[in-house]
This record gives structure tokens, sequence and C-alpha cells, in this order.
């Protein structure tokens, strides 16, 4: 459970929400804006605190951590693509990638450098890397940061709407980008997304309405059946 | 370091603010103080100006212009002391100058040995005018501080406690700040300065090695009834207790706090719009689990970043304004001592200055800045 405000004017942005999402699979999280996708994905990775309710994730209650130890398990654990790109305006795209070794696990420059080219050309973005933000089209923009959320292998990929920018074809390259951390690194990867044009690329297609999980698919072939199963769990 | 060294060249425009803050501090700084002390300097002129070692005062005398009269016998002291090659007797006080046209102006009269091993300020006089000054009543006067007695030429006549005195010739490098230095002989100052016979302002030394200097101090030092300094001692003290007495100090103190002060703020304003304006980079950061000591610690380097390159470029404007000043004919010094704390105080501004913008830093929340 989550709400925002105080008093008369409170409200919930969740409410009795419970979920399971599967390492190795990709779930797509649906719904109408303001139903609270932003909220509950907030929740999940740690972010933000529920007013009530449980997260457990790799055998660890992500609500009961200290904020210190919410840090360093996002650190080791979370990767995360937003909406907008937010990359720094004065590095270039092996510099954003690189950064979050060095300032995350203190890895020395080289062995930093080295794992960001790595990263970068696995996102066909050898050739760019070291161009700043401003010389990279939009696409390559999100690219670098889907990049720096992949960078340390994180087993839990979390995007909040990382398409919401793009044209369609280049938003599919970027969802195609972590459904494969999904399935060659096992991760699990949450997509926030509203364009139904995701949801034949998951595993797993879960709609929100007004705060509460409406409808739960498990995709096959590109199709929808009804399934649920569970790595990680919230309740609230 | 390279991060924020690659953010503040990116966008240059936006550091300029801060930079020039710190550029304008320490520029205010060094120059406030490079003046002051200059100005004050003068007051040790005739200290600099000696060959003497060692400076012997009437007891606790605190500046070169404020001897009071001792025993000129005790020279004997000195010359008991087998390290002392030379010793010698130097006079000053303040008397009025009375001009024929009628002015009455302070002036700080001097009587040296003429010597030609005399230890006293007479480096700029020639064996011409030495002579001439041997002759009773007869004085010396610094070009540019002539005028302040209304005297352009040798020969002109002035007034001292009712006796007529001659201007025989001038000096370049004395210039007054209390009032004109006016040089004479010894038995010309005593008579003018109604001293006896027997009695100095100061008595000087000059040490056969340079290197034992303080040992002859600490000797001299066992005679009751003077005070011995070296004549670096001297001088600075003179400076220090004019620095004081004309509240010069609180006045620069205060000037320098504002300075700060106002660098300080502007360039923490700029420092915090320059966060503000990466906060949602920072908050994907901050998601990814980045410490929050990283991030201060990138603020506080763009702070030490700023407040070197706002010190790079005070470098040269201090230069060019000092020699601007002086070619004006104005004293100022830069001696390092100087250089050193100006700069490591507008680092620290700098510093502090990062301090106040990590406030900017709390707004670096994930789940508020990115839904
Ligand atoms: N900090 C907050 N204070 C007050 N209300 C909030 C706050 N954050 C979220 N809400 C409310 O919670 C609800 C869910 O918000 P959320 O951002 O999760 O929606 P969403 O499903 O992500 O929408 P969209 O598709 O537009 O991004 C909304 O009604 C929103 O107004
Ligand atoms: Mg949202």
């Amino acid at each position: 459970m989550r709400g925002f405000g105080e008093g008369a004017l409170r409200s919930l942005a969740l409410r009795d929400v419970s979920i399971d999402l599967l390492a190795g699979q990709t779930t797509v999280l649906m719904g109408p804006s303001g139903s609270g996708k932003s909220t509950l994905l907030a929740i999940l990775a740690g972010l933000l605190r529920p007013d009530s309710g449980e997260v457990e994730a790799l055998g660890q209650s992500v609500v009961h951590m200290t904020d210190t130890d919410r840090e360093v398990f996002r650190r080791r654990h979370c990767g995360f693509v937003f909406q907008g790109y937010n990359l720094f305006p004065a590095l270039t795209a092996q510099q954003q990638v690189e950064i979050v070794l060095r300032w995350g696990e203190g890895v020395g420059a080289r062995e930093a450098a080295q794992r960001a080219k790595d990263t970068l050309g696995l996102l066909g973005l050898g050739k760019k890397m070291h161009l700043r933000p401003w010389q990279l089209s939009g696409g390559e923009k999100q690219r670098v940061a889907v990049a720096r959320a992949l960078v340390k292998k994180p087993t839990l990929v979390f995007a909040d709407e990382p398409t919401a920018a793009l044209d369609w074809e280049h938003g599919e390259q970027v969802v195609e980008l972590l459904r494969e951390s999904a399935t060659k690194e096992n991760a699990t990867v949450l997509i926030v997304s509203h364009d139904p044009r995701v949801t034949p690329l998951a595993d797993r297609v879960l709609f929100l309405a007004d705060g509460k999980i409406s409808g739960d698919h498990s995709i096959v072939d590109g199709m929808m059946e009804n399934l649920p199963s569970g790595a990680k769990e919230a309740h609230g | 370091m390279i991060y924020a060294i690659l953010t503040i060249l990116n966008d240059k425009k936006r550091y300029i603010a801060g930079i020039l803050a710190v550029t304008f501090s320490a520029l205010l700084i060094a120059m406030q103080v490079g003046l002051l002390i200059g100005l004050i300097g003068v007051v040790s002129v005739p200290i600099v100006n000696s060959s003497a070692d060692i400076w012997v005062t009437f007891p606790d005398t605190p500046a070169c212009d404020l001897g009071r009269p001792m025993p000129s016998y005790w020279m004997d002291r000195l010359w008991a002391n087998p390290e002392i090659s030379v010793a010698d007797q130097y006079i000053q006080g303040f008397r009025y100058w009375q001009t024929d046209t009628g002015k009455n102006e302070l002036v700080v009269l001097i009587g040296v040995n003429l010597d030609d091993d005399s230890l006293g300020p007479v480096a700029q006089l020639s064996p011409e005018l030495r002579a001439k000054l041997t002759e009773p009543n007869s004085v010396v006067l610094d070009r540019k501080d002539a005028k302040r007695l209304d005297v352009s030429e040798a020969g002109t006549e002035g007034e001292i406690t009712g006796q007529t005195v001659r201007v025989v010739g001038f000096v370049n490098n004395m210039k007054g700040i209390t009032g004109p230095f006016v040089v004479a002989s010894l038995p010309t100052a005593r008579k003018l300065l109604m001293m006896r016979d027997d009695q100095a302002t100061f008595l000087l030394a000059k040490v056969k090695d340079p290197a034992r200097i303080d040992a002859v101090v600490q000797d001299l030092r066992q005679h009751d009834g003077w005070s011995v300094m070296t004549s670096k001692e001297f001088s600075s003290k003179s400076e220090v207790h004019w620095i004081g007495k004309t509240k010069a100090g609180i006045a620069l103190g205060f000037a320098a706090v504002l300075g700060l002060a106002v660098g300080c703020s502007i360039t923490s304003q700029t420092l915090y719009a320059a966060i503000a304006a990466s906060i949602r980079e920072l908050a994907v950061l901050r998601a990814l689990g980045m410490p929050r000591w990283r991030m201060r610690l990138f603020v506080l380097q763009q702070a030490l970043i700023v407040g070197v390159i706002g010190l790079l470029i005070a470098a040269p404007v201090t230069y060019g304004l000092l020699t601007l000043v002086r070619s004006l004919g104005t004293q100022a010094v830069m001696p390092p001592w100087l250089i050193i704390s100006v700069s490591s105080l507008t680092l620290g501004m700098a510093l502090i200055a990062g301090l106040f913008s990590l406030r900017s830093l709390k707004g670096v929340e994930p789940a508020q800045l990115l839904r």
C-alpha cells in the first residue's frame, strides 16, 4: 500500500498489489496514466518505501533495510533505465557508463574503461564511444542509458517508459537489449510501458488500473495467456 | 576529478561567475594587503636604507619613528664586543618645518654620521652631499617630498625650532609617510632636536660574521637599559606597530572578510545552479546505488577547480595591477607569504562555497525526479 499526501487530500497510489517476478523473464507493466506504475516500480526497486506491505528480493526484505543497506542493495543488484536519457552533457558515451563502475564499485580507470567499452560494443555503440550526448541520436542516447544500467550486470533490471521518447524501431531495439539481459544473464527484468507494441516482446504482461493489478498474462509466441510465478514479491 | 573538470570545461559560461568571484576576492585581498604593507613599509625606510645589522633602542621602542634619547656613550659596550666590526649612532625625531611662505609641516629629522664607515641611512648621499652636510644647519630632502615644503632648488631656506636651515641637495627614494625626511649631520640634528651631545636615538652595529648576528644580539641583551634587535626584527616591529596603530589592520580585515563573503556567496550560487542542472543525471546514479559522498566529492571537486582557475586568472591580473600601481609611484609589495596566504584563503573560500552548495544534492531523489 502506498499513498501520497495528508488527511483529506490523501490518495492511495497503490493498494493490495501482490506480484511475483521471475528471474530470466521480462515482465511488462502496463496501465493508464496515473495508475501507479512508476510508484510500483520505485517500491519494487527500493527507491521508495511502501506505507505498508513487503518487498522481498533475492531473499532479502527491501522494505526493512536501512537507507544505506538499500543503497548497497541497489548498487550490487539493480539497473535502471528511465524515460529521459538523463546523460551528463559533459561526458562521452564511454564516461557515462564508466562512472557507474568508478563511483559505485571503486573500479580502477583502466578496468572501468574496458568494461564500459565492452558493454557499449555489445549494444552496437562501438564507434560512438567518444561522442557526447549532443552528438548522438535519441536512439543512441537511450542505448547509452541502457549500457549504463547493464554495465554492472545487474540481477534486477528496471525500466520506466524506456521507449517513450523513441520511434518504434529504436524503442523495439531498446526493449530487445533489456530482454537479452534476462535471457543471457538470467536477470529479472521489469519494463513499465503503455505502448502495446512492447507486449509481444515480453514473457509476461501485468495490467495496473487505479492502483490495483487488473490482469496478469504470460506471453507465448507473442500471444497472451493467463499464468503467474515467483522470485520477487510485493504485497501491499 | 576528470568528470568534474570535464563538467566545468563543457559549460564554461555557467561557471564563469563563480570563477570570476574567486578572482575578484583574491585580487582584492592581495592588492589591499600589498598596498598597505607597501605604504606602512615607509616607516622602516631608515632601517632598510642603513647598513647596520643590529639596532639598539631606548627600552621597548615600538617603532623606528618613536625612538627616545639614550646615552650615546653606550657605543663603548658595542665596541667592547669582539664580534662587532663597526658601531655607530643615529638620531631621529619629529619637528615642525616652517616655510617662508607660511606653511608649518611636520618633518622627520634624521641625523647621521657622515664618515665613510657610517652605518646610518646614507647610501644615497654622494660624497659631495656629505661634504655639504658637514656645514652647520644644512639639510638634504627627498626630491618628491621637497615640494611639500615649497622647496624647489638647492639653497632654499626653512626654519626648524626657530633656527634657519638650508637645503643643500636632494636624494631619491626617501619619501616619508608621516612627514618628509630631513637628513642632517649628527651635530645639526642634535641642535635642532635639542638633544645633549652625549645622546642619540639609536645605536647601530655591524657584525663581522653575518651568521653570528642573532648570537651577538643575545649577548648584547644582557646589558640593562636598552633593547637590542636585528634590523629585520626592528623593521617588522615598526610596521606591525603602525598597522595596529592606524587601525588599518581592522579596515583591511573588514574589507577582506567582505570580499570573501561576496566571493563565497557568488561561487556557491554558481555551483548550486550547476548541480541543479544535472540533478536528473545524478538521480539516475543515485538509483544505481552510487553513494552520496561520491556526489558530494563531485561538488567539492568542482569548487576546488573553480577556485584554482579563479586564482590562475587572478595571478596575471594582480601582477599587471601591481606594475601599474608602482609605475604611478605608490609603494606596493607582493611577498611570497602574501601570495601563499591569499591563495589558500581564496581556495578555502571556494571549498566553503562548495560545502554550502551541497544542499543542492538534497533534491537528488530518483523516486521524485524520474517517474
Ligand atoms: N509524490 C507524490 N505526491 C502526491 N501524489 C503522487 C506522488 N507521486 C505519485 N503520486 C500520485 O500517485 C499516482 C500514481 O503515480 P505514478 O507516477 O505511479 O503513475 P504512472 O502509472 O506511472 O503514470 P504515468 O503513466 O503517467 O507515468 C498518481 O495519481 C500520482 O498523482
Ligand atoms: Mg510513470
